[in-house]
């Protein structure tokens, strides 16, 4: 007797548990925020620069939904604008120290020997660093400002991925299929490509939405330093950082650029937590025998 | 264990030499000439010279090198450009303000995130584990200079109970010392705090998963009895090793927080030497961080091995 149940057409059931899932839920309209905020933000320039000299520091109002700073400029417009550095961070910076870090990984963990040797001593040192410590230290010799500190968050980024690819690569390098590869005499760079790469996607988009929220953490510290963003540019960090001479008077000057990168960092590490979860449940069994 | 420790300490002395080539690095990379940030725009090109030769700029770098790191292991880091005042000293200084915050952080760290996460792992799958869960989330995605300014905005500057900023010395009034410190010390522990709160919770309901809780179970212990006597002692080790390696995100921690406070320790010192361009400061301070989170990563090896007399070295 034959059991036929008829399951329903499940093509794709990472995205079916991602859809179960209410971290996803809060992560996604939350970025596609930080995304269409930063859409807006080159539309934005004349309004943020604007100064309304009759209402400094001012609360919030039918002109000014969340009031205005210490030079009369529209703490909304200013918010909405300052999504596009956090942006570039969450992009750039962290784009640039995925791919730079994974041709790293890749190389150390396939070719082994004193290339393995050399990079993996230099990513333990840049590792023993405390993460914005490093930061700082870059931005000292390079100087204060955005383009600086996306580069100083790059350059701390890399090693992360170099270290996590290269594992992975070291335990992939012995399966069956990569050894075929090797064996009808695929060259290095296609087996690194076609046969490595695409296992390690799951893992690396894990990751990177992980170090992306780490990032744009960094970068706020370094512009709430006044390393970063310089003014008048908006960045949320830096506003925080002006709000704070006001907190007793115009608190909403800090409290909301500051709720913007709390979400935007959550929105991250929950994304990461809900994909990896989704990505766990169903992994492919690839071989019995590791 | 004694061969362990030398194979241990023998580890970090290429993870040193790469640290110290990164710091020297980094600083030969400025642009321009740091006799200009000494002697100032005016001064004349033969005190140019002459500064320079003694602060040996004009060796070969690769001297350079073994000079800057032949100082620092006998403890000499060189002199501030902008006070002439040994780097050292300076440093030490600052440290009695970081050490004693970070101990702080620590201290709450136990106090606050171990029961945390123990009765999110009791009460797990309930609305206290659901509620607790998010907000080491929350915690965990707050950088640490908003959260600063929140809780002196509602605790220095509301309620008023607290001290914004600003530091006073533990030798001159203990208890103003004490009350300064612990916004400030608060801020670098939220981090830490959920960090440990989150891998206790998951240890402990590993462990009490396990059989030997289930036999304590069976033989009609009581609960309180399983969870502290028996399952918390095995759940406890992996969390010693976490807390070790969020040493390097708490030292990050407090050098935007002591910004934040005012609070006149290694962090003030990095930003404000990185501001005035004063790099023999930047350069022997950071090394003197770096050096002392890889301490504290080994002793966390030490420790995990006392903890758990499966390990043997």
């Amino acid at each position: 007797m034959a059991m036929t149940t008829k399951s329903p057409p499940r093509e794709r059931p990472v995205l079916d548990s991602l859809r179960r899932d209410r971290r996803a839920w809060f992560a996604l309209p939350v970025l596609a925020l930080l995304v269409l905020a930063a859409a807006t933000a080159p539309f934005l320039d004349d309004a943020v620069a604007d100064t309304d000299t009759d209402n400094l520091l001012a609360g919030p109002s039918a002109a000014h939904l969340l009031g205005t700073d210490e030079l009369g400029r529209d703490i909304l417009v200013r918010v909405i604008a300052g999504a596009l550095v956090t942006f570039e961070v969450a992009t750039i910076a962290v784009g640039l120290a995925l791919v730079l870090g994974t041709a790293l990984g890749l190389v150390a963990g396939y070719r082994g020997g004193w290339v393995d040797s050399v990079l993996m001593r230099v990513t333990d040192g840049l590792l023993a660093f405390p993460l914005l410590v490093l930061a700082l230290t870059v931005v000292a010799a390079l100087g204060p400002g955005l383009r600086n500190a996306l580069i100083a968050i790059a350059v701390v980024t890399t090693p992360r991925f170099a270290r996590l690819v290269r594992g992975e690569v070291l335990s992939l390098r012995t399966r069956e299929w990569v050894s075929a590869a090797r064996i009808v005499g695929v060259g290095t760079p296609t087996i690194l490509v076609r046969h490595l790469l695409p296992h390690l996607a799951g893992t690396l988009l894990v990751f990177a939405a992980l170090q992306a929220s780490t990032a744009i953490m960094a970068e706020a510290s370094l512009s709430f330093l006044g390393l970063g963003v310089q003014p008048p540019q908006p960045g949320w960090g830096g506003m925080v950082a002006s709000g704070t001479a006001h907190l007793d008077s115009t608190w909403a000057l800090s409290v909301f650029p500051g709720l913007a990168i709390l979400l935007t960092i959550a929105a991250f590490n929950l994304l990461a937590d809900a994909v990896r979860d989704a990505l766990d449940a169903h992994r492919p069994v690839l071989s019995p025998i590791r | 264990m004694t061969a362990y420790l030398i194979r241990r300490l023998a580890q970090l002395v290429p993870v040193l030499i790469v640290v110290s080539m990164v710091l020297f690095a980094l600083l030969r990379l400025l642009p321009g000439d740091p006799t200009t940030e000494i002697l100032g725009q005016e001064a004349s090109e033969a005190d140019r010279a002459a500064l320079r030769a003694d602060l040996g700029l004009d060796d070969p770098v690769w001297l350079q090198y073994l000079n800057w790191t032949g100082g620092a292991l006998t403890g000499d880091l060189g002199r501030s450009w902008l006070t002439n005042e040994p780097v050292g000293a300076v440093i030490l200084d600052r440290l009695p303000a970081t050490v004693e915050l970070g101990l702080i952080a620590i201290v709450l760290t136990v106090l606050i995130g171990l029961p945390a996460g123990i009765i999110a792992a009791v009460r797990s799958r309930t609305k206290t584990d659901a509620v607790m869960t998010t907000a080491s989330v929350f915690a965990l995605s707050t950088p640490h200079f908003y959260l600063a300014a929140l809780l002196i905005l509602v605790f220095g500057l509301w309620l008023r109970i607290l001290p914004p900023s600003g530091y006073v010395p533990f030798t001159e009034d203990p208890l103003q010392n004490l009350l300064h410190m612990v916004l400030p010390a608060i801020t670098i522990g939220s981090t830490i705090i959920a960090v440990i709160m989150r891998q206790t919770r998951g240890s402990l309901l590993a462990a009490l998963g396990e059989d030997y809780v289930r036999t304590a179970r069976a033989s009609g212990l009581a609960q309180r009895r399983i969870v502290t006597v028996y399952a918390l002692r095995n759940a406890v080790v992996p969390v010693v090793t976490v807390a070790a390696l969020q040493i390097g995100a708490l030292m990050s921690a407090t050098v935007v927080t002591e910004a934040v406070f005012t609070v006149p320790g290694m962090g003030t010192l990095i930003v404000n030497a990185i501001f005035s361009r004063d790099l023999p400061i930047v350069q022997g301070a950071v090394l003197v961080v770096v050096v002392f989170v890889l301490l504290v990563n080994l002793l966390a090896d030490l420790v995990y091995a006392r903890l758990d007399p499966r390990i043997t070295y």
